[in-house]
Order: C-alpha cells, then structure tokens, then sequence
C-alpha cells in the first residue's frame, strides 16, 4: 500500500466511525481530491464534513481552532508546508494555549496535515521543511511518519487520542512511496526491523540495524522523507566498508521520544543526525543537546547534524540536490565519527 | 512521457492511436496518455515513421521516451531492439545483486581465497568474518591450525595479570638497564654442616637461602652503591636494605621481600619467608610482604640449572643469581674429596657500577659467609 492510500483509507474510516471529525483545505473537493490527493473520495463520501476553503491561511487555523474549540475534530489540510508560516500566529498564539489560558474549560484537538520536503524541483518556497520551526512552541505535538511507518495508524492517533494540536508533517516524495513491510526473517530489505515503545505507546521509534545482535557503530537518527537517503547511506556504507549503522527512524517530532535512543547511543557512543530543514537551530540541535546532557559519558565524539545548508532552496533540481541533505553527505558525516 | 502536472512522476500509456511503422505528421495525435487528472491525447512533435516503445497499459516514468520517430525505419527498429537489451539487462543485474548482498571487504576475501560466495548460507549481507567463518570451516576439515604469516601456529595463550606486569618490567629493564655479569665459585662444604647442626642443636628452621639473604645484607651494607638505583645523573641510594626473593611461581610479580634484612638472624629470616609463602598459599597475600625491595636475589638452587644470568630489576643495582648446588672432587692434602660448590653470579647495571666494583661485592659476599658460618656455629 502506498503513503498516500494509507492517509486516505485512514481518513475515510475516521470519518465513518466518527461524525465529529471535518475534513477542510484548499482544493480538496472531489473530483480533483487535493493538490496530492490525500483527501479524495472524501466530499463524495461525506458530503457536507469536507469543506473547501479560501486561500487564507490564517482564516482557516483560525475556523478550524474554533471548531475544535466546539467539539469537532478538524483535520485542517495546509496545500504546502511552507505556508505554515501564515498559521504561526493562530497556532503560536491561539490553539496551542487556549486550553490553557481558559483555565482547562476544552480541550483543542485540532490536527493541521501538510506536506513539507523538497527534491522535486519546485523553489524555494514550496520546499522548505519548517516543521523544527515549531518545536519550541509549548502545547501542541508534532508527529512527522515516515514509509517505515504506518502513516494511516499515527493520523488516526492524531485525531483522536492526541486531544492537544497536531502538526501532521507528511512528505512529498513519499506520498507515492510503497509502505516497507517485514518479511519472515524480520527484514525489511537488508535490515533487521524492531519497534521502540518506551516513549510513546501510539507514536513508535523504528530501529533498523543490518546484524540485529552485534553492537552498531554508530547511530543514525533521521525522521520523515530524508529517512530514505539515509537507508541508501547506511546500506551502502555496510557494503564498502562494513561500517555498522543503526538508524533510529522517530514518529513523534515533538515532543522528542529521547528514551527510543538512549540505548542505541549508549552502545554506540557516536550519534548522526539527519533532517531535510536547515541545520540551524533545527532538530538535530534539540536532539543532540538532549542527548548530550543524559549520557554524555557514553558518547566518543561530538554528536553530529546533517542538514539543509543555510540558504533558500534554488530551484534547478541538481542545486537543490546539493543544497539539501544528500547521501555523500550524510556518508561522510558518519566516516567523519569513526 | 510529457510531465502535464507538476506533481505527476509517472503517467500511463493507455493505447496506441497509430499503427507501427505508420507514417506520421508533426502535430497527429499518435496516443493516448493517463495522468492523475485526466486523460489526455498527444501530438507528434515530429514527422516520420514511428516505431513505438511503451506497451499500453504500462507506466512510464516522465521525461522516458515512449517512441521513436525518424526516417530510417530499419536504424529506428535497431535502436528499440538496443533499448530493449539494456532494459533487460539493468533488470537481471539487480537481481544478481539482490541474490547474494556481500560487502567488498567479503568479496575480496573470498576472491582472495578462492570461494564461491553463493555457497555461503548466510542470510542478510555476506560480511568478510562470514567469509572467514566459512573458511575456517573447510580449513578445520583438514587439519586444527589457523595460518598466519606462513607459520603455522598451534594455539594461543593471553598474557595476563603477573606475567603481563612481568613482561612490562623485563622489557623497561632492557631498555633503561645495560646488563653485565660477574660469577665466582663458593666452596659450601662448611656451610652446609654448619646449617644441618644448628638445626639439630638449636632446634630451630634454618634454609640455605635465609643465610644467604642475611649475608647477602651485610654485604650490601659494605657496598652501599648496590643497594641503590641510577636516575638520569644521580645513583639513589636506598635507605633500606631490603631483599627480594624471585621464586618461580605462576603468578611472577609476587617477590617475598625481607625488610631491613640486616637486622634479622638467619632464622627469622627463615620464619618471614615461611610466613609469606603460608599467606600465598592461603590466598592472603599482603601487598607489604610482596614489594619495596631494594635488591634481588633469585633462587635456582631446587633446580638442575648451573648457571643463569638474572636480569637486574628496574630502579635496582644488581641481582644476586644462585644456582645448583654442585659437587667435585678435591684434592686435600692428599686426600681425594668431594667438595659441594656454587657458581655465585651477580648482574648488575654497567651504567654506573664496573666489574671491579661487582667483583669485590662476590669476594665480601664470601667472606661475610664465612663468618656467618663461624657465628652460626658458635651459638649455644
């Protein structure tokens, strides 16, 4: 099954069961069922919970806030990622405190999906991976599913056990992707498969190592579309020089499931962090520096981050390959520790 | 395959509007096209014969060509027949891939050793120690030896705990020390009555050793500069004398060592180095009995061994060797005798002492047991 059938069998299924669940974004109206069709089929099957909105960002958070503010459970579709920008107010301001500052009266289980992640050419402003932008908001969760992940299974945890706002960061190059699935041996392709659960029940860590008893050599923790060229990275590296990588694959972005890694990086003392937003003040710093205060004395080197170069995404697809993480870089980032 | 929407990667060739080999105009329809919207018709960007590519039904990646179009229909025919290979072929190499996923290092080793990696049964990716496993493995069916080097080694033993720490200190030893050896002979006749009449009169244990570790420390007091250690320009001279004993055990680092060895009568002596190797053997060693020694002598005269060449300690002088007591014969006044003797040896650092300096050490040595011997007898 690919990504985006599990979104959009999920969302179906959601609806059936529970009639407070709305779905609403830009274009998503059958018969064209959304800019990447995550919600078609909806509006034909539903009619009159699926609303097509204007192009007002802003309007839109807002309206959905106040629906959950009211009992319903909105799944608010953002056409781009990058247009969370316009939302950051109603969700900075609005939906991650109200619960709060009206003394715990509602809860707003509002969930926001958008698509973020570039390498397909389309610019600097329809690229971006600004989800790191939100982590120091307090009061809302981030859950970003990767194809290793049951994409369909974390929406629903979004909408209705998380109670609190979600940002649901899907991604472009996987909405196509096929979902990996577990052969006999407990596999997927060359890599032994474990589910981390210490952190979150609903929002699973995923472990892949290449020798499922021997210690690896360094671990890689990477979330949402990158996670593939991360897998290419570590694959090829176990193949040319038989260097050992566990990649931790997350679920959950905020807040970060830090007891999924502990244990890895204790066994392994040398930590890559992979994400396709800009190094800068993203993820990998709030990991590294979690990481670095509960088991420093475990560590053999400093711990490193991959990530987007300081810059606007250009438009040429073979700049914005280089200008984003890119599998040499993320190859040389683990030589680099060893 | 046109890319009609932006968000499109792949779009489906639903049929064929042309027939094979037909000629065409720049702007006939020739197919028709599925994308995520809708279904689209497409034009010749060219005119001439075509020869198609794409199959109907079949997905093709965008910007992948899905005919050919030219005037040469035979050339045209070829070209797809070369596509059609390279298809193939790129198809069947990764599946020989995916049949067996072996790192390079494993590759090489195998190439190196002349193994078929396929005869591995190794799930997952072959890694070199699988390859070396596997090896081992045909190895081991012959003989029970690993090579390494060209020569063949049985087996292996780890060096640890004393006999590590004993290897760290004979190697400082050679590197820091330049050894040198003086030996003389010790006529012991008289000794050796003297100690087996004490034992009977006086009733109290008394060794061989324990005589010569107390004659050994009056001997030391003469030859300050023996009892001491050289650093960069400065000889050390040690406050104490006290004596070491190497014996010959599994653990090589326990040395019983006599403390102020010269204020103890050859019995005492005798009862301290029973005291220390009781604690050994009990397992309750203590660490004082066992370091701070200040001079070596090692004991070799249980053994067959007639001479042997100690190595001095680091931050020591010299060391005391005495080896098997040994018999000959000897002429006295006339009388055909056999006399028990010793070659007595001392290594010693040739940094700062000579072998005049070494010599003179044996020759007080004997003369100091001598003594001994007369005071051991004239005790009640």
């Amino acid at each position: 099954m690919r990504y985006v059938e599990s979104l959009n069998d999920a969302l179906h299924t959601l609806m059936q069961e529970d009639e407070t669940v709305l779905v609403l974004g830009q274009d998503i109206v059958d018969p064209y069922g959304g800019a990447f069709k995550v919600t078609k089929g909806l509006s034909t099957n539903f009619p009159g919970r699926v609303m097509a909105t204007p192009i007002s960002e802003a309007g839109i958070t807002g309206f959905a806030t106040g629906l959950a503010m009211n009992g319903f459970k909105p799944v608010l579709e953002i056409m781009f990622g990058d247009f969370i920008s316009l939302c950051a107010d109603q969700i900075i301001n609005g939906a991650s405190k109200y619960h709060w500052m009206y003394g715990e009266q509602f809860k707003v289980p509002l969930v926001i999906r958008t698509p973020m992640g570039g390498y397909a050419g389309f610019g600097p402003t329809h690229s971006q991976s600004l989800e790191s932008l939100f982590l120091g908001v307090p009061g809302i969760n981030i859950v970003a599913p990767s194809s290793y992940h049951n994409p369909g299974e974390l929406l629903r945890a979004a909408i209705l056990e998380m109670g609190l706002p979600t940002l649901f960061i899907e991604n472009k190059v996987l909405y196509p992707e096929q979902l990996k699935t577990v052969d006999r041996t407990g596999r997927i392709g060359n890599f032994f498969f474990e589910r981390i659960n210490k952190s979150n029940k609903s929002c699973s860590t995923v472990s892949l190592k290449v020798e499922k008893e021997e210690k690896a050599d360094i671990t890689l923790i990477s979330y949402g579309g990158v996670t593939l060229l991360a897998v290419e990275a570590a694959l090829n590296l176990i193949i040319e020089e038989e260097i050992k990588v566990e990649i931790l694959i997350p679920s959950i972005i905020k807040p970060i499931p830090i007891r999924d890694f502990l244990e890895s990086v204790k066994e392994s003392g040398r930590v890559v962090i992979v994400e396709e937003g800009v190094r800068t003040g993203g993820y990998g710093a709030e990991v590294a520096s979690e990481i670095s205060e509960r088991v420093f004395d475990y560590l053999e080197k400093p711990i490193f981050r991959v990530g987007a170069k300081d810059f606007p995404i250009p438009s040429s697809k073979e700049l914005e390959r280089s200008f984003l993480p890119n599998q040499s870089d993320i190859e040389s980032a683990i030589k680099g520790l060893l | 395959m046109p890319q009609l929407n932006a968000n499109d990667s792949v779009a489906t060739l639903v049929k064929w509007l042309v027939e094979e080999g037909a000629n065409v105009t720049k702007g006939d329809v020739i197919c028709s096209i599925e994308t995520s919207k809708a279904i689209v018709d497409l034009e010749s960007d060219f005119s001439g014969k075509i020869v198609q590519l794409a199959a109907p039904k079949e997905e093709i990646l965008v910007s992948k060509p899905i005919a050919l179009i030219g005037n040469n229909f035979e050339q045209l025919k070829k070209e797809k027949e070369k596509l059609v290979q390279l298809n193939h072929q790129k198809s069947d190499e990764k599946t020989i891939e995916a049949k067996f996923n072996a790192t390079k290092k494993a590759r090489n080793l195998a190439e190196k050793l002349g193994i078929d990696l396929s005869h591995l049964n190794v799930e997952g990716i072959i890694k070199e120690k699988d390859v070396l496993e596997f090896s081992g493995k045909e190895q081991l069916e012959n003989q029970d030896r690993i090579e390494k080097n060209d020569v063949e080694i049985e087996s292996y033993v780890d060096l640890t705990g004393g006999r590590k720490t004993g290897k760290v200190l004979m190697l400082e030893s050679i590197r820091t020390i330049p050894q040198s050896y003086v030996e003389r002979i010790v006529l012991l006749d008289e000794l050796v009555k003297t100690i087996t009449n004490y034992e009977a009169k006086k009733g109290k244990l008394i060794t061989f050793l324990s005589v010569v570790i107390s004659v050994l420390a009056k001997t030391l007091e003469q030859n300050k500069r023996f009892n001491a250690y050289r650093e960069n320009d400065q000889i050390l001279i040690y406050k104490n004398i006290n004596i070491g004993v190497v014996v010959n055990q599994d653990n090589f680092v326990s040395i019983p060592t006599i403390k102020n060895a010269c204020s103890l009568h050859p019995t005492e002596i005798t009862e301290e180095l029973m005291r220390i190797r009781m604690s050994i053997m009990r397992k309750k060693p203590i660490l004082e009995d066992l370091s701070g020694a200040s001079f070596m002598v090692s004991a070799m005269d249980h053994t067959e061994i007639t001479r042997f060449i100690p190595i001095v300690h680091p931050r020591q002088a010299a060391t005391l060797a005495i080896p098997k007591i040994q018999f000959k014969s000897e002429d006295r006044e006339g009388v055909l005798s056999k006399v028990s003797y010793l070659n007595l040896g001392l290594s010693f650092d040739h940094s700062f002492l000579d072998a005049i300096q070494a010599s003179k050490v044996l020759n007080d040595f004997v003369e100091n047991l001598c003594h001994q011997k007369d005071r051991l007898d004239s005790e009640e």
